[in-house]
């Protein structure tokens, strides 16, 4: 094994379950999110000699995943796979399902960009300006999605709390 | 839900979730060596494309069997993942000629057109109604917004959308507007188009404003109680919705802004009849 494989690998043992739940968060469904991670730590492997360096490695990766996650749905894929009404979640059995899908699916109806934008400041911890950088758009950008995506949270949410 | 509630929520939400087995780092670097071979692969198949095409022009050609390892099939093509095949149609063009960074208008006609839809709802309000002055001017209850939707044949679609807390003694319910640009994909059936807002239902009936047919759903959800929804003969899609519910901080109104007949009107107005 090269150097350069030996080191991926080890980044890959380290990251890849946070970068999971990165993604499963953004997506919903596991199968997805392992699908996401893997496409993602392969464009990482592709451009490993530019972006090495550990210090920036993490930031590389969760950039290029939103990425691949907004450019799926934009290329239509989820929208094809999802025809049949798939469920959120179908691969593990959990104690207290509810609530956990209660937020999956409210998040499922926030638009993309505006849940990339919640996922990485609110579950990454963020900044405005990391985000920014991230999706490549302005701090203004990401203040005025996050609230956005806040607001349709809340709306999708509000109903659903008033049921219980 | 506030910032921290979210934050709460998320973290819950991991928690609570059992995650499949940890991926196999073996697996990945075999997918992602296989994806770089595969790309040495197509450049080597370009490079010999290249060739082939000089000798085609009489140019003596160096190469011949065995240019390419056996391995590496020239010409087939690659997978999808890895850097240079990003096809993703670009955003639509600025105002500044480049490409927007994202969906949203920053400036421009189009951010125009978003601010005339919030005027629009601003003026539309009945006596007694005024636009509530506490709402932070930066969240979702006043604001506007242009964002591009998609590509419909060939050409851009568009959403303008607006939205006015509105208050009355005290009391604080929603205005909102969401116009779609033509071509779009929208039914066209009034009532099918009503009920296509949001993928919220309720009961629809049809409000005849002039010549124009609107649909209006009504329905229990606080969200959006009532909505209004008219295609123009151009394929222009206008809603108009209202609440008298906001959030959980503010009281709602004791009844809805506008009559059934006022809401459907203003789907019809031409100041909501945005390009």
């Amino acid at each position: 094994m090269t150097d350069r494989d030996s080191a991926f690998t080890e980044y890959f043992a380290a990251r890849s379950d946070a970068m999971r739940a990165t993604a499963y968060l953004l997506c919903g469904d596991w199968h997805r999110a392992e699908d996401l991670v893997q496409a993602t730590f392969t464009k990482l492997y592709l451009a490993w000699g530019r972006v090495a360096r550990h210090d920036v490695l993490d930031a590389y990766v969760r950039k290029t995943l939103v990425r691949t996650f907004l450019d799926d749905r934009r290329r239509g894929w989820w929208w094809r796979e999802r025809v049949a009404e798939s469920p959120i979640e179908r691969s593990v059995t959990d104690t207290a399902p509810e609530d956990r899908l209660i937020l999956l699916r409210a998040l499922n109806d926030v638009p993309p960009r505006q849940r990339a934008v919640l996922i990485l400041r609110y579950w990454e911890d963020m900044s405005v300006e990391d985000t920014a950088a991230a999706l490549d758009c302005s701090p203004g950008t990401v203040k005025s999605q996050a609230a956005r995506g806040l607001d349709a949270l809340r709306h999708v949410l509000t109903p659903a709390v008033n049921a219980d | 839900m506030s910032e921290h509630e979210l934050q709460e929520a998320l973290r819950h939400t991991m928690a609570a979730s059992t995650p499949p087995p940890p991926m196999s780092a073996t697996t990945a670097l075999t997918t992602a060596r296989r994806a770089r071979l595969y790309r040495r692969a197509a450049w080597l198949s370009s490079g010999a494309a290249a060739a082939t095409v000089l000798v085609v022009a009489g140019v003596v050609f160096a190469g011949g069997p065995g240019f390419l390892p056996d391995r590496w099939s020239p010409g087939g093509p690659g997978p999808s993942v890895g850097e240079g095949t990003n096809t993703e149609r670009p955003w639509p063009t600025g105002p500044d000629g480049q490409p927007q960074q994202d969906r949203t208008a920053t400036a421009g006609f189009r951010y125009d057109q978003g601010v005339k839809l919030y005027d629009a709802i601003v003026d539309s309000l009945a006596a007694g109604y005024s636009v509530s002055t506490d709402a932070d001017p930066d969240s979702l209850l006043r604001y506007h917004q242009a964002s591009f939707t998609d590509w419909v044949d060939g050409a851009e679609s568009w959403e303008y959308l607006a939205s006015v807390a509105v208050a009355k003694d005290g009391k604080v319910g929603r205005l909102l507007a969401s116009v779609q640009t033509s071509p779009n994909t929208l039914p066209t059936e009034p009532c099918a188009l009503a009920l296509s807002f949001w993928g919220m239902s309720g009961d629809c009936e049809v409000v005849s404003v002039g010549a124009a047919q609107v649909g209006v759903v009504t329905n229990d959800d606080n969200r959006l109680e009532q909505w209004a929804a008219c295609r123009h003969p151009d394929g222009v899609v206008v809603f108009v919705a209202q609440a008298r519910h906001v959030d959980e901080a503010r009281p709602p109104l004791t009844e809805l802004p506008l009559s059934t007949a006022d809401l459907a009107g203003l789907a019809v107005n031409d100041r909501f009849h945005l390009t």
